[in-house]
């Protein structure tokens, strides 16, 4: 049962990785830091949010599509945000991917610590 | 159950806030720190650790007294945190810029100090200071 947890996370972290990469989120030399990224997310998701071994997945669902909503506007909240704070373009935007999934760990950490 | 929620908002408030003080001082020691690019990593990154720090290590928000000299252990684990902090980043800078990495000290500079800054706190929760 520990291993699918693993499994669980390695997988989520890859496809995730591979979504990124699809879409073009992420910049050259990035990758690996995106994989430990999504990967420490699905670890805090799956064993601290859902609670794997017994995961309450139906009931945390709504929560995980929060949190994947709420990062993925403050994603671009902050990325349009950037230019008028810091100058410069972001037309050329290699950390999407990263920014993503910072914002995505910092959710999730809200809602374990609030128990949403 | 109202005021629990208060404080609650107000921890997220202080942890976006400590994550933007934290940020526009990196950007104030060189503005390759956190140029355009890089300012939502960044910032999203420093929130994390204050998230980390105020909610999951001092527990605030969670509507629980502290407990018998908690507030002691949380001071102690604290400051073994941020020293071991300094020392890590210290170090690690050094091994970069005279070490075969051929990393630069500056990329390293606005990230290193709160992975360091994480690793010590689960390792001072670990050792029961929390």
């Amino acid at each position: 049962v520990k291993y699918l947890g693993l499994l669980l996370v390695a997988a989520g972290a890859a496809a995730a990785t591979l979504v990124m990469n699809l879409l073009g989120w992420t910049g050259e030399g990035t990758r690996g830091l995106d994989l430990v990224l999504w990967a420490l997310f699905f670890l805090i998701l799956v064993q601290l949010y859902w609670g794997f071994p017994k995961p309450a997945v139906a009931r945390r669902l709504p929560g995980t599509v929060g949190i994947l909503v709420l990062a993925l506007v403050a994603t671009f909240v902050v990325k349009a945000l950037s230019v008028p704070i810091m100058g410069g373009s972001v037309e050329v935007y290699p950390f999407m991917s990263l920014a993503f999934a910072c914002w995505s760990i910092w959710f999730l950490l809200v809602f374990v610590w609030a128990d949403v | 159950m109202a005021n629990r929620n208060l404080e609650r908002l107000l921890v997220i408030a202080l942890t976006l806030v400590l994550s933007a003080v934290t940020t526009w001082v990196f950007r104030r020691i060189s503005p390759g720190l956190v140029n355009e690019a890089l300012l939502s990593v960044v910032y999203a990154s420093w929130a994390i650790f204050w998230f980390f720090y105020l909610g999951l290590y001092l527990g605030l928000g969670l509507g629980a007294a502290p407990a018998e000299g908690g507030v002691q252990r949380k001071l102690i684990g604290t400051a073994a945190m941020v020293a071991f902090t300094v020392v890590c980043v210290l170090a690690g800078i050094t091994l970069a810029e005279t070490g075969e990495m051929g990393l630069s000290a500056e990329v390293l500079l606005s990230v290193l100090p709160l992975h360091w800054g994480l690793v010590w706190l689960v390792f001072a929760q670990n050792l029961g200071m929390a």
